[in-house]
C-alpha cells in the first residue's frame, strides 16, 4: 500500500501543478493531500479493495503516431506506472505486462477538447443538474473544477472516440470563471484534475444587431455599440482593480508597510494579473477579437483567443504575436453575411499562417465529436497533421502541460488511444484508451443500452 | 489599416472591375442564365443555370444507394432525368462535360426532416392544427437553402413544428433555390402531415408564460386527444358520405340537400384515415411510439414515420412490422430528459431489424454535413457503407414517397446528384456541386468561398497599395 | 350606402365649419378659370374653366359661361387635376392596443383605464365597420389634404380579417357618417391574431379559408332559412359570418394586403380558390409576381422596402463575395423596387397607386419616384384618380374633372400635382375650398369676389 501511494504521488506530483496543490492544501489540508493520493478508479475496478502493482501495458507493432516526431511503423508503446516508459521499434517488453496486439491499428495520443462544460451539466432541459452559469456578472474565483461531477454520465460517453481530456468551463456573465483543464477519469475532481485552474474565461461583448443587454444570461448575443462600450467599461473598471490589488500584493510581499483586506475574487484575479495565467477571450469576430487583443495589451495579459470565427482576417496578427486560437465549435452555422465555408475553412487559413490553434466542440453531451468536427475542416483546407495537433499537441502547449501531455514520447503521462484508422475520418473505430497509463473501457451508457437491446429476443407476434 | 476593421466595412468597399477571376470552366462552357420572357420588367431574377440538354459526368466514382459503386464510371443526363449510367456510356457530340476524375458522385441528399426557410414554424395556439400548411409559411430564398446545396443537400421535408398532438400539413421541396416556392415544391410527393408526442407537446419545457396550460398535458392526454380527433374524422368522413350518397340519389324537383359544414382541420385527418396523407410522427420514447402505432393501427393507417424515434431501437421490430420508417439524428441525445436514453447506434440497429431509417437534420446547420452524419452509422453500430448512404438518400426518398424518381443513381431518375472531391465519409470529402434535375445549383468554383473572398481582399489591397489585411 | 355629399349636408344643417377651421374651407359657387386642367379622362384643357356648385361640378371646358353668383377664382399658371385618393389608410380609427389588451397600461386611444378586458377587436374582425369608429382629426385632415389627397380608404391596418373600409372625404373633422362610401370592402391580412389562433402565417390562411367556407355555407343555410325553414335548424347570426358572406359571393370586393413575392402568390391563390371579386394591396414585389397578378386588380403601394427586406435580398447578398461589389446589389434592388409600378404597368396590369402607409408628402414623393423609374406619368396621374376611383366603385363620382363628378380638386403651382417641384396652392373637396398657407413667401392665388 505504501509502496503504491508513493508511486501514485510520484506520478501526480507533474500532473497537478504546484499551485494547485498549494491551494489543495490551504482548503482541505491532509484531506486532500490523501485524495490525491488515492488509487486510480479504473485499477479499483478490476481489483476491488486490494491494491496491485501498477499496471504495464505494451501495444505492439501498431502503427504509432507520436505527433511530435515521425510515424513509426511496426513499433511498440510501453506504458508503466501512468507514463510512457518506451516508444519504438524496438521498445522492450517489461515482464508481467499486459500486452495489446496492434497489428492493423493506429496509437494516437488522447484527444483533448479545448472547450466543454463536462461535468458542469447533465440532462440540458433538468435544471437540477445544470451548475454551468453561475449569477451576476464577474466570477473570477468560481472554479469549473468545484463542480464537476466526476460522474456524470457523459464523461464516459465523451471517451468513446478517444478523448482522454477536455477544457471544461463555466458560462455566462463577462468574467464566467477558470476554466479547468481536466482527464476524463477519475474516482473525484480533483483525481480527474490536470490544471485545476487553465484559465479566465472572459467574454468579449460583441457588436451588432440592435442593443438589449441579453439579461443575465450568456453573453452570445450582439449587443448595440453603446451597450458594448458600457460593458467594456465594467470589464476594465474590473481589471483595473484588480491590478491595483495585484500591485499592493506585491508590494506588501517585499515587506513593504501596510495592509490589505482579502478579497477572495481579487485574489482569483492575481495570477491573472501577473500574466501566470492565461485569459480565455471568447471572441468571435474581428472587432471582438481586435478588442481582446487590445484589451489584453493594455493590461499585459496572457490571451487565449476562443470562437475565433473571422480570426482568418486577422491570421498574421495572431501568428506574429503567437497568441493561441481555440476555434470551434465547427458545428455551428456562419453570419449570414459570411461565406458559406467561413467556418470550415477558417482553421485551415490560420494554421497556414502560423497560427497555434487548437479546437472546442462546446458542451457536454456532444463532446466526443471533437475529431468529426476537425474532420470537416480538413476538406475544406486543414492540413491532416495539422488537424492531429490541433487536438493534441497544440492545446497541450496552449494549457502548459506539453511537458506531460499532448504526444506519445517517452516520460509523458500515458493518455493514449488505438484506433482502426485516421481518428478524423468516421469509419474509424477506437478500440483501446489509456488515461494516465490505466486501460478505460471503452463502455458507457450507450454501448450498454446498445448490446441490452441489440440483444432483446423477438417480441412475439401479436 | 482601419479600412479593413471588419470584413462588412470591406465588403461595402466598392471595388467595381475587380471580377473574380474564379470564373469556372464549368460556369463558361454552360450558357449563361436566359432571362424569362420580358426580362425588362422583371429584374433581380435570380441566375438560376438552365436545363442543360446533355450533361455528362464521366470517369468517377459513383456511389449509387441502389446498387453498389461504379468505378470510373459516366452518367448521363438527358432533360435533366438520368439517362444512362456505366463504365462504357459513350458522351454524345454536344454534351456539357464534367470531369469527375478523382472525384465522388452520390445521389443528391435528402433531408427527411427540416424546418428551413420558414416563416413560422409553429402554429402552437392549439394542440390540432391539421388546417394549417407549412408550405404556406415557406421562402424560396433563405440563405439557409443555398447552405445546404453546398453541403450536397437537393430535397427537404419541410415540416411544422413539434408543439402540436397534430401539427400542419408538410411541403417537399427541391431545393431549387432562387425560384419561386411553386416551383420548388415536389409536386408528385404525396402530401403529408407533422404529428408529435411527448415533452415538446404537454409544452413541459417550454410553457408559454402567463398562459392557462394547455391540453393535453400527459402522454395520456396525447393518446386520448388522438383519439378522440380521429373519431370525430370518421363522423365527419360519414356525414360527408351520406350527403354525397342522399345527392347522387337526388330526383328532380328534390331540394338540394345542404352540404355538412366543411372544416379544413377534419378533411386533413380524413385524408390520413384514407391513406392519402402520411403522417410524420415527432417521437422520442418508446412507448409513446408503440401508442401511436396502436392508435393508426385501431384507425387503420399506416404511421410513415416516426421522426427523431431516438429510443427506436426499444423496439425496432415492433416498428419494422408496422412498415413505418424511423428518421432519427445521427448522434444527439441528453439535451432533455426524453433524449436521455438516445444513443447512437440507433439507426443501425433499426436497420438491422427491417426498420428503413433516415438520419436527418432538423437544423439548418446539420443538414449542411448531413453526408458526416451519415458516416457516423458506419461509426457507431457497423452500417455497410450503402446502407449508411441510403440513410441520407434513398431510405429518405421512400420514407417521403418519392423514391420513384430521386435518392439513388438509377436510370429514368431525376438527376439530382452531389459531387464531392473525396468519398464523402471521408475527413477530406468537400461538396463540388450539386446538382437538381440535371441543373448545376452550387458550383464551388464560382461560390462566394472564404477563399474566393480573401483572394479579393488581396487584390483589391494591391490595388490600393495597401499594406495588409490586419 | 352612404354617397351624399358632405357639404350638401352640412349646408342643409347650416354647418359652414363645425371645427377650428385650421385652413378655413369656404364653400360656394366657384368658378376657376384660366387653368391648365388635367380631367384625366378627357386629356387636358391647356386653359379653361371649371364651375363648381352645391360641391358638384357643373361646368369644364376651354370656354365656360361664369354664372353670376360664382365667385371666380384666376388660376393662371396654375394647374388643377382631380383630388388624389389614396386607397391605404388607418386615418381616424383608434390606434391598435400596445399590447394583446392583458396588461392595461396606457395603451392606444380610447382605451379608458379599464381593468384587463379582452381587446374589443383581436384582427379576426370581419364585420369591424371602420365608419362606425372613424373620426379624423382636423390636423390629420390637413396634413392628408395638404398633399393633394382629398379621399383615403380607411381600414384597420393590421390583421387576418380587418373589417369593412370606408372611403372619407378630407374635410376638417370628419367621421365615418361622412363617409363616401361605406363598405367599400373587407380587408384582409396576413397578421395573425392578438391572441390565441391563428399566431403565423399558415395559421391566418387556413383560418381565412375555414371562415369563407363557413360564410359560404352559413349564406346557402340562411337563404334556405328564408325560402323554406321547414326542417331546417336554424342558423346562428354569427356576425362574423354574416359580414363575409357578400365577400365569398364575390359581391363585396375583397382587399387583400399583400407585399412580397409569397403573400402576393398566397393571396392570389385564396381569391381565386373561392371566386372573390380581389383587389391585392400593397403588391411592392408584384415584379416578381406578375404571372400571380396578371387580371386582376393591385393597389401599388409606394412606401418602398428597403433593398435588405425584399425576397432573394439574401442570395445577391452572399453573391457579392464573388462579384466583389455589393453596393451594386443593392442599387440594383432598389432600382427594382421604385421601378415596380412601372413593371406592372409593362405587364398591362391595372392598378392604383398609394401611400403604403407613408407620409403624406412622402407618398407623392415617391410616386415621382416610380415616374422617375419608368412609370408614364398620365398612368401614374390615372393611377391616384380614376382607377383609385373604380376600384372604390365610385368612379361615377370622383377620379376625373367632369361635369356632374364631386368637385374633389388640387392645384398646384409649379405644373401638374405629379410635376417635379408642383407646389400644392389650393384644394377643393366637396366643393369646399382649402387654402395651402404657402411655405415661405409665396403669392397667394390672384381671387377676385364678384
Amino acid at each position: 500500500m505504501r509502496r503504491l501511494l508513493l508511486r501514485v504521488a510520484s506520478a501526480w506530483a507533474g500532473v497537478i501543478p504546484l499551485a494547485a496543490m498549494a491551494a489543495l492544501a490551504a482548503a482541505g489540508g491532509i484531506a486532500a493531500l490523501a485524495a490525491l493520493a488515492a488509487t486510480s478508479p479504473l485499477a479499483a475496478q478490476m481489483t476491488p479493495g486490494a491494491p496491485k502493482p501498477a499496471p504495464a501495458y505494451v501495444i505492439r507493432n501498431a502503427t504509432i503516431v507520436p505527433v511530435t516526431a515521425a510515424r513509426i511503423n511496426n513499433g511498440n508503446v510501453v506504458m508503466q506506472g501512468g507514463r510512457i516508459t518506451a516508444v519504438g521499434p524496438n521498445a522492450a517488453v517489461p515482464a508481467g505486462a499486459t500486452v495489446i496486439d496492434g497489428t492493423g491499428l493506429f496509437v494516437y495520443p488522447g484527444l483533448i477538447n479545448s472547450g466543454t462544460y463536462i461535468g458542469l451539466d447533465e440532462i440540458g432541459s433538468v435544471p437540477g443538474g445544470n451548475d454551468r452559469t453561475e449569477l451576476g456578472e464577474f466570477n473570477p474565483h468560481d472554479v469549473a473544477l468545484s463542480a464537476v461531477n466526476p460522474h456524470s454520465e457523459l464523461i464516459p460517453v465523451a471517451r468513446y472516440n478517444g478523448l482522454t481530456s477536455a477544457i471544461t468551463a463555466p458560462t455566462g456573465g463577462l468574467i464566467s470563471g477558470q476554466a479547468s483543464l481536466v482527464d476524463l477519469s477519475g474516482w473525484t475532481g480533483d483525481e480527474m484534475a490536470v490544471k485545476r485552474s487553465a484559465g479566465l474565461v472572459v467574454n468579449y461583448p460583441r457588436a451588432g444587431g440592435r442593443g438589449g443587454r441579453g439579461g443575465g444570461g450568456g453573453r452570445g448575443g450582439a449587443q448595440s455599440a453603446e451597450d458594448v462600450n458600457e460593458t467594456l467599461r465594467h470589464l476594465r473598471e474590473y481589471f483595473a482593480n484588480a491590478k491595483a490589488y495585484s500591485d499592493v500584493k506585491a508590494k506588501l510581499a517585499t515587506g513593504a508597510p501596510g495592509k490589505q483586506k482579502t478579497d477572495l475574487a481579487m485574489e482569483a484575479m492575481v495570477p491573472v494579473m501577473r500574466g501566470e495565467s492565461p485569459v480565455i477571450f471568447e471572441a468571435g469576430t474581428v472587432a471582438q477579437i481586435r478588442g481582446a487583443l487590445a484589451f489584453a495589451d493594455s493590461f499585459k495579459l496572457k490571451p487565449i483567443i476562443r470562437g475565433g470565427h473571422e480570426a482568418w482576417q486577422l491570421a498574421d496578427t495572431l501568428a506574429a504575436r503567437k497568441v493561441p486560437v481555440i476555434v470551434g465549435p465547427i458545428y455551428a452555422a456562419p453570419d449570414p453575411e459570411a461565406p458559406y465555408d467561413e467556418i470550415y475553412a477558417n482553421p485551415g487559413v490560420l494554421a497556414k499562417a502560423g497560427v497555434t490553434i487548437a479546437f472546442q466542440t462546446g458542451g457536454a453531451s456532444s463532446i466526443r465529436d471533437l475529431p468529426f468536427e476537425v474532420a470537416l475542416t480538413v476538406g475544406f483546407g486543414l492540413d491532416p497533421d495539422d488537424a492531429i495537433k490541433a487536438i493534441t499537441i497544440n492545446p497541450a502547449q496552449i494549457w502548459g502541460v506539453a511537458d506531460r501531455l499532448g504526444s506519445i514520447e517517452t516520460g509523458k503521462v500515458a493518455n493514449l488511444f488505438v484506433t482502426t484508422g485516421d481518428p478524423l475520418d468516421p469509419r474509424s473505430h477506437v478500440r483501446y484508451l489509456f488515461i494516465r497509463g490505466e486501460q478505460v473501457p471503452l463502455v458507457d451508457r450507450h454501448t450498454k443500452l446498445y448490446e441490452e437491446f441489440r440483444a432483446r429476443p423477438k417480441p412475439p407476434k401479436r | 489599416m482601419k479600412r479593413f476593421q471588419s470584413r462588412r466595412a470591406y465588403v461595402a468597399w466598392p471595388v467595381c472591375g475587380l471580377a473574380l477571376a474564379a470564373s469556372a470552366a464549368f460556369a463558361q462552357q454552360i450558357p449563361p442564365a436566359p432571362q424569362p420572357a420580358g426580362s425588362g420588367t422583371a429584374p433581380l431574377t435570380m441566375p438560376i443555370p438552365p436545363a442543360g440538354k446533355l450533361v455528362a459526368i464521366t470517369n468517377a466514382t459513383i456511389l449509387t444507394a441502389s446498387h453498389g459503386t461504379i468505378e470510373k464510371g459516366t452518367i448521363l443526363i438527358r432533360d435533366g432525368k438520368i439517362a444512362e449510367i456505366g463504365t462504357n456510356v459513350p458522351v454524345p457530340a454536344g454534351a456539357v462535360v464534367i470531369d469527375g476524375t478523382g472525384k465522388f458522385v452520390t445521389p443528391g441528399i435528402i433531408d427527411a426532416h427540416s424546418h428551413s426557410s420558414l416563416e413560422g414554424i409553429n402554429e402552437g395556439t392549439e394542440s390540432v392544427t391539421a388546417m394549417v400548411d407549412i408550405g404556406d409559411a415557406f421562402r424560396e430564398d433563405g440563405l439557409t437553402l443555398y447552405r445546404q446545396l453546398a453541403g450536397g443537400v437537393t430535397a427537404a421535408n419541410v415540416l411544422h413544428g413539434s408543439a402540436n398532438t397534430i401539427g400542419g400539413k408538410n411541403l417537399t421541396v427541391k431545393l431549387k433555390w432562387g425560384l419561386p416556392v411553386d416551383s420548388m415544391r415536389f409536386e408528385k410527393a404525396p402530401p403529408g402531415i407533422k404529428f408529435a408526442l411527448g415533452e415538446n407537446v404537454r409544452q413541459t419545457n417550454n410553457p408559454a408564460p402567463g398562459r392557462t396550460p394547455r391540453y393535453p398535458r400527459t402522454r395520456m392526454g396525447v393518446e386520448e386527444l388522438l383519439r378522440e380527433r380521429f373519431t370525430t374524422a370518421r363522423d365527419y368522413q360519414a356525414e360527408w358520405a351520406a350527403y354525397n350518397k342522399a345527392r347522387s340519389a337526388l330526383k328532380k324537383g328534390d331540394a338540394e340537400p345542404i352540404p355538412p359544414r366543411k372544416d379544413l382541420e377534419l378533411d386533413a385527418l380524413v385524408e390520413v384515415l384514407e391513406g392519402k396523407r402520411l403522417v410524420h410522427a415527432h417521437s422520442y420514447r418508446s412507448d409513446e411510439m408503440l401508442m401511436l402505432l396502436k392508435v393508426a393501427r385501431d384507425f387503420g393507417f399506416r404511421v410513415a414515420t416516426l421522426q427523431h424515434g431516438l429510443e427506436g431501437y426499444k423496439i425496432a421490430d415492433e416498428i419494422a412490422a408496422a412498415g413505418t420508417g424511423v428518421s432519427t439524428f445521427a448522434d444527439e441525445w441528453a439535451y432533455k430528459l426524453e433524449a436521455w436514453d438516445a444513443i447512437p447506434f440507433n439507426a443501425s440497429l433499426m436497420a438491422e431489424r427491417g426498420v428503413k431509417v433516415t438520419v436527418n437534420s432538423d437544423s439548418d446547420e446539420r443538414a449542411r454535413r448531413l453526408y458526416q452524419d451519415a458516416a457516423k452509422m458506419m461509426h457507431y453500430g457497423n452500417t455497410s457503407e450503402e446502407e449508411a448512404l441510403r440513410m441520407i438518400t434513398l431510405n429518405a426518398a421512400w420514407q417521403l414517397g418519392i423514391d420513384k424518381y430521386t435518392g439513388s443513381i438509377d436510370v429514368g431518375k431525376d438527376a439530382d446528384i452531389a459531387i464531392f472531391t473525396a468519398h464523402p465519409f471521408s475527413p477530406a470529402a468537400r461538396v463540388d456541386m450539386t446538382l437538381i434535375d440535371g441543373r448545376l445549383f452550387f458550383d464551388r468554383k464560382t461560390a462566394p468561398t472564404l477563399a474566393a473572398l480573401m483572394q479579393l481582399m488581396r487584390r483589391t489591397r494591391a490595388a490600393m497599395g495597401n499594406g495588409g489585411v490586419n | 350606402m352612404n354617397v351624399l355629399p358632405t357639404a350638401l349636408r352640412r349646408a342643409a344643417l347650416g354647418i359652414v365649419c363645425v371645427m377650428p377651421c385650421v385652413a378655413g374651407a369656404q364653400r360656394g359657387t366657384w368658378a376657376l378659370t384660366n387653368a391648365r386642367i388635367e380631367t384625366v379622362t378627357k386629356g387636358v384643357i391647356e386653359r379653361g374653366t371649371i364651375v363648381i356648385r352645391d360641391g358638384l361640378i357643373v361646368a369644364v371646358g376651354a370656354d365656360v359661361a361664369i354664372p353670376a353668383d360664382a365667385r371666380i377664382i384666376d388660376l393662371s399658371q396654375r394647374t388643377v387635376s382631380p383630388g388624389l385618393i389614396d386607397l391605404t389608410s388607418t386615418l381616424g380609427l383608434p390606434a391598435p392596443a400596445a399590447d394583446g389588451g392583458g396588461r392595461g397600461g396606457g395603451g392606444g386611444r380610447g382605451a379608458a383605464g379599464g381593468a384587463a378586458s379582452e381587446p374589443r377587436f383581436t384582427g379576426l374582425d370581419p364585420e369591424r365597420v371602420a365608419a362606425d369608429e372613424l373620426h379624423v382629426s382636423p390636423v390629420d385632415a390637413k396634413a392628408t389634404r395638404d398633399a393633394g389627397i382629398t379621399a383615403v380608404l380607411v381600414a384597420p391596418g393590421r390583421g387576418a380579417l380587418r373589417g369593412l373600409s370606408a372611403l372619407v372625404p378630407m374635410h376638417d373633422s370628419v367621421s365615418g357618417t361622412d363617409a363616401l362610401r361605406s363598405p367599400v370592402a373587407e380587408h384582409f391580412g396576413f397578421q395573425g391574431a392578438q391572441v390565441g389562433y391563428p399566431q403565423t402565417i399558415m395559421g391566418v390562411i387556413a383560418y381565412q379559408r375555414q371562415s369563407l367556407h363557413d360564410a359560404r355555407r352559413h349564406g346557402q343555410v340562411q337563404d334556405r332559412w328564408r325560402t323554406n325553414p321547414r326542417g331546417l335548424v336554424r342558423p346562428d347570426n354569427d356576425p362574423k359570418l354574416q359580414a363575409l358572406v357578400p365577400v365569398v359571393r364575390g359581391t363585396l370586393p375583397a382587399f387583400y394586403e399583400a407585399s412580397n413575392e409569397n403573400e402576393i402568390r398566397r393571396a392570389v391563390s385564396v381569391g381565386k380558390e373561392f371566386g372573390l371579386k380581389f383587389t391585392i394591396v400593397g403588391a411592392t414585389e408584384g415584379f416578381k409576381a406578375l404571372d400571380a397578378l396578371a387580371g386582376h386588380p393591385v393597389v401599388v403601394s409606394v412606401n418602398f422596402p428597403r433593398p435588405a427586406l425584399t425576397t432573394g435580398w439574401a442570395y445577391r447578398q452572399s453573391m457579392q463575395h464573388a462579384s466583389g461589389d455589393s453596393a451594386a446589389a443593392a442599387r440594383e434592388t432598389l432600382k427594382a423596387i421604385e421601378g415596380n409600378a412601372a413593371a406592372l404597368n409593362k405587364a398591362g396590369i391595372r392598378f392604383a397607386l398609394a401611400s403604403g402607409g407613408s407620409r403624406p408628402g412622402e407618398f407623392v414623393a415617391n410616386v415621382r419616384k416610380a415616374v422617375a423609374a419608368g412609370l408614364p406619368a398620365d398612368i401614374a396621374l390615372q393611377a391616384l384618380t380614376i382607377r383609385a376611383a373604380e376600384l372604390t366603385g365610385l368612379s361615377e363620382a370622383l377620379g376625373s374633372i367632369e361635369v356632374g363628378k364631386i368637385a374633389n380638386l388640387v392645384v398646384t403651382e409649379g405644373g401638374g400635382v405629379l410635376a417635379d417641384g408642383a407646389k400644392v396652392r389650393t384644394v377643393f373637396v366637396d366643393g369646399e375650398r382649402y387654402e395651402i398657407a404657402p411655405s415661405a413667401g409665396a403669392s397667394s392665388t390672384g381671387e377676385k369676389l364678384p
